[in-house]
């Protein structure tokens, strides 16, 4: 039971996390991106579809990358060249995402997807490591794809403190102006955060179809790409907080899966709610102020 | 040799640069001189390619730059320090330096940054913050001199500077014009924006006036008299002379800081502070910054409860009646992004008198805009103007009007011209003394000299927090300074 509680943790925890390392690198350059539930989504759809008719868990990942990476720069586009309102876009491109998605999956899959499935992707669990009990199942045998998310934390971490273009990342996102007279390519910085973000995002969303789900329904991603923005607040901006709070949020998903085997007598839409309930304390409580970047969501054009 | 050629910028309906041509060779100190808005800070922007002209170009040592191209003209060599430090607040200063030109070359190491820094610093006479120490819990001061740090980081072949005086203590001026001297000697070419006219004729070796965008007078010699210079400036407006100052209050106290303590981290800032203040008279606190002033200002502001002691309100006065202008205008004085009329409205006892109910009186707070951009001379198009439109000098004429309006009987006024041109400072002044001579008590706290000498009545020097009245015969710019330094304390 306990087992199956941390496997499932780690398993939830995945693309909330690949989704919210992205975020942060995106909010240190000084944007703020809600498009990212839009660009797990059409990862998530697809990933699928590639390997589904190319037959190929590879290729899916190819597909997924390459579409997260296209929303993002769309967002791009919009909110670095052209300095339109971040959260406008953003929100249009979330809502383009589910349309978009939606369609073609009626187009390509017909209206009953439940026999669209694909292979999910292979586990590798980690030798001797994975036969430790209790936790070796739980921990050390996934596939690659949680692995290379929690490899990615001390990385990103690594990049942003410790790596001169981390420090010029951030000056972008402090001080965009001050960032700019240094000779600094405020936009191309931007861009970049936008494109690594948008790679990792629709790996997230990938990680949904070809990893958990095995088949895509409408709106797969369910929100969680606002989870991974409020994994970001709760994680105040540090790869490792970041790490913390999305295996939190992964908790709370996997309780609701233990609950229902459990068979309590709750109504089960209540652990279906608890994620989302904890978003909306996060955001509610935490105030971020203290940590954010100083032109988080500003939107800056050169003189 | 730096030449800019034929250089029109235009900000909406405003003509900031109306085809300036501007030289300076190699070795020199080069002085713009002008009012505040005059464009001398365009002119800047554009050499170091922070703003692209609207046509008009830009060459050193005969090669054109690319134009709105920042990192081209830091790579040809020009560097720029800025009136208002464009520095990364809340990252500390080792991570400040190495976005400009030290660490550069090999791995990415805050610790040898900090040794080059140090290096560099030490050669100049300049002292560094403690290790890893966050920007925005260093003084203006500090700041500023980070900057100059960096910009010089990139061993520039031009540096321009953007009124560099108005933030260093009359004690660093030796050691700031040595260095510019150094610089000169080392054949590079020093543009010093400013709108003094004795710092001018003092370090530079020629001088270009601007006025309105125009350049009045190029590279005439600093032995031009002052008036002249002046005349240049200002056009047919000749700086008006200081009006009757009232000296000696009414006697009577108005408000009374009694044994004031301010105590944070275990650091006294505020050290057993006792002043009282009287109608009809300005008195004055001078001091290096960072030695409690902003600290004081926002106690009276009662944005900080005193650790101990009281401020204390003569029976009449009332809590409303205490104006306070701060010093950083943009931060804490005004919202840049409202208008004229939303801004005075910022003030609680002005947004009581224009509320009817839960109802801004909207046209009524747009007359009271209007009055001040008459009576204050503001120049702004219409009340509705955003306070970002206006100049630095208008910004703080507002701030004044806003106080003002209040009709309060003490104002409390911090740093209130610097940057200021001399006829916005004039007319600050003038207030200043109309409101004294009306029965008005104001607390003036500055760290320019000149300006005390010339309007305080009694005159106090606060060093690490405590405060000692100045003598009349101690009131020479030289003992002033050995004062502030804390020689008494």
């Amino acid at each position: 039971m306990l087992e199956a509680f941390l496997t499932s943790t780690m398993t939830m925890a995945t693309p909330i996390l690949l989704a919210a390392l992205g975020e942060l690198m995106v909010e240190e350059s000084g944007l703020i991106n809600i498009g990212i539930e839009g660009a797990m989504l059409s990862g998530a759809f697809f990933a699928l579809a590639a390997a589904y008719f190319g037959g190929s868990t590879v290729l899916g990942l190819a597909a997924g990358i390459g579409s997260g990476i296209a929303i993002n720069a769309i967002f791009a586009l919009m909110v670095v060249n052209l300095a339109v309102n971040q959260v406008v876009a953003g929100t249009a491109l979330d809502i383009l995402a589910l349309g978009l998605t939606g369609v073609f999956y009626r187009k390509f899959f017909g209206v009953t997807g439940s026999s669209f499935m694909v292979k999910s992707m292979a586990r590798l669990p980690l030798g001797p490591l994975a036969n430790i009990p209790l936790l070796g199942r739980a921990f050390f045998d996934h596939n690659a794809l949680v692995y290379f998310s929690f490899a990615l934390v001390p990385v990103v971490a690594y990049m942003l403190r410790r790596t001169r273009y981390g420090l010029r990342l951030r000056a972008a996102g402090e001080r965009p102006d001050a960032a700019d007279a240094l000779g600094l390519d405020v936009y191309r910085l931007r861009w970049q955060a936008l494109i690594v973000s948008g790679a990792l995002t629709g790996l997230a969303g990938a990680f949904l179809t070809l990893a958990y789900a095995n088949t895509f329904v409408e709106n797969i991603s369910a929100g969680r790409g606002f989870v991974a923005l409020s994994v970001v607040i709760l994680g105040r901006w540090s790869s490792w907080g970041l790490a913390a709070a999305s295996i939190l949020f992964g908790a709370a998903m996997a309780l609701q899966f233990a609950m229902q085997a459990l068979g309590t007598a709750i109504p089960y839409q209540l652990f279906l709610a608890l994620p989302y309930a904890l978003t909306v304390i996060v955001l509610a409580t935490v105030g971020g102020q203290v940590a954010a970047p100083s032109a988080l969501g500003e939107p800056y054009s050169r003189s | 040799m730096l030449a800019a050629r034929a250089i029109t910028r235009r900000f909406g309906r405003t003509l900031a640069l109306d085809g300036v041509d501007f030289e300076a060779h190699a070795g020199e100190i080069h002085a713009l001189l002008g009012e505040n808005g005059a464009g001398k800070t365009t002119l800047m922007n554009v050499i170091a390619g922070a703003t692209r002209p609207n046509s008009g170009e830009v060459t050193l040592d005969g090669a054109a730059l690319n134009a709105g191209s920042p990192q081209e003209a830091l790579k040809a060599g020009i560097a720029a320090v800025h009136q208002s430090p464009m520095l990364f607040e809340r990252m500390s200063w080792e991570e400040n330096l190495a976005l400009g030109g030290f660490g550069r070359r090999g791995r990415y190491d805050l610790r040898a940054v900090a040794a080059e820094a140090a290096a560099l610093a030490s050669q100049l006479g300049l002292k560094l913050p403690p290790p890893r120490a966050i920007l925005e819990q260093r003084s203006v001061s500090e700041r500023v001199r980070l900057e100059l740090l960096r910009a010089l980081s990139f061993e520039p072949l031009v540096l321009i500077l953007d009124e560099p005086t108005s933030v260093l203590a009359p004690s660093e001026l030796a050691g700031f014009l040595e260095l510019l001297e150094r610089l000169r000697a080392e054949g590079r070419i020093v543009v010093w924006i400013t709108h003094k006219l004795a710092e001018a004729r003092a370090a530079a070796d020629r001088i270009t006036v601007l006025r309105q965008g125009r350049v009045v007078a190029r590279a005439i010699s600093p032995e031009t008299p002052e008036r002249e210079l002046a005349q240049l400036m200002l056009g047919e407006l000749a700086p008006p002379d200081a009006a009757a100052i009232p000296k000696g209050g009414s006697g009577q106290s108005v408000l009374l800081l009694d044994n004031l303590l301010l105590i944070e981290d275990g650091r006294s800032i505020i050290d057993g502070l006792t002043l009282e203040l009287s109608g009809g008279e300005i008195t004055g606190l001078a001091g290096v910054d960072g030695n409690g002033q902003t600290e004081l200002v926002e106690l009276l502001a009662r944005v900080r409860t005193p650790s101990g002691g009281s401020i204390r309100l003569s029976a009449r006065t009332e809590a409303a009646e205490i104006a306070v202008i701060p010093q950083d205008r943009d931060h804490d004085g005004l919202v840049l992004d409202m208008t004229l009329w939303e801004n005075l409205l910022l003030e609680p006892g002005l947004r009581e008198r224009f509320t009817n109910g839960s109802w801004l009186d909207v046209a009524k707070a747009r007359a009271l805009g209007a009055d001040v951009i008459a009576r204050y001379k503001i120049r702004a198009a219409s009340p509705d103007a955003l306070a970002a439109e206006l100049s630095g000098g208008n910004r703080q004429r507002l701030e004044v009007a806003r106080a003002m309006s209040l009709k309060p009987k003490v104002i409390i006024a911090h740093n209130i011209c610097r940057g200021l041109d001399l006829a916005a400072t004039a007319d600050v002044h003038r207030a200043l003394v109309d409101f004294a001579a009306a029965g008005g008590a104001v607390l003036l706290i500055s760290s320019d000299l000149d300006e005390l000498l010339a309007l305080c009545g009694r005159l106090f020097v606060i060093s690490r927090g405590k405060i000692r009245e100045t003598e009349p015969a101690e009131r020479t710019p030289e003992r002033l300074g050995l004062l502030m330094a804390g020689a008494w304390s």
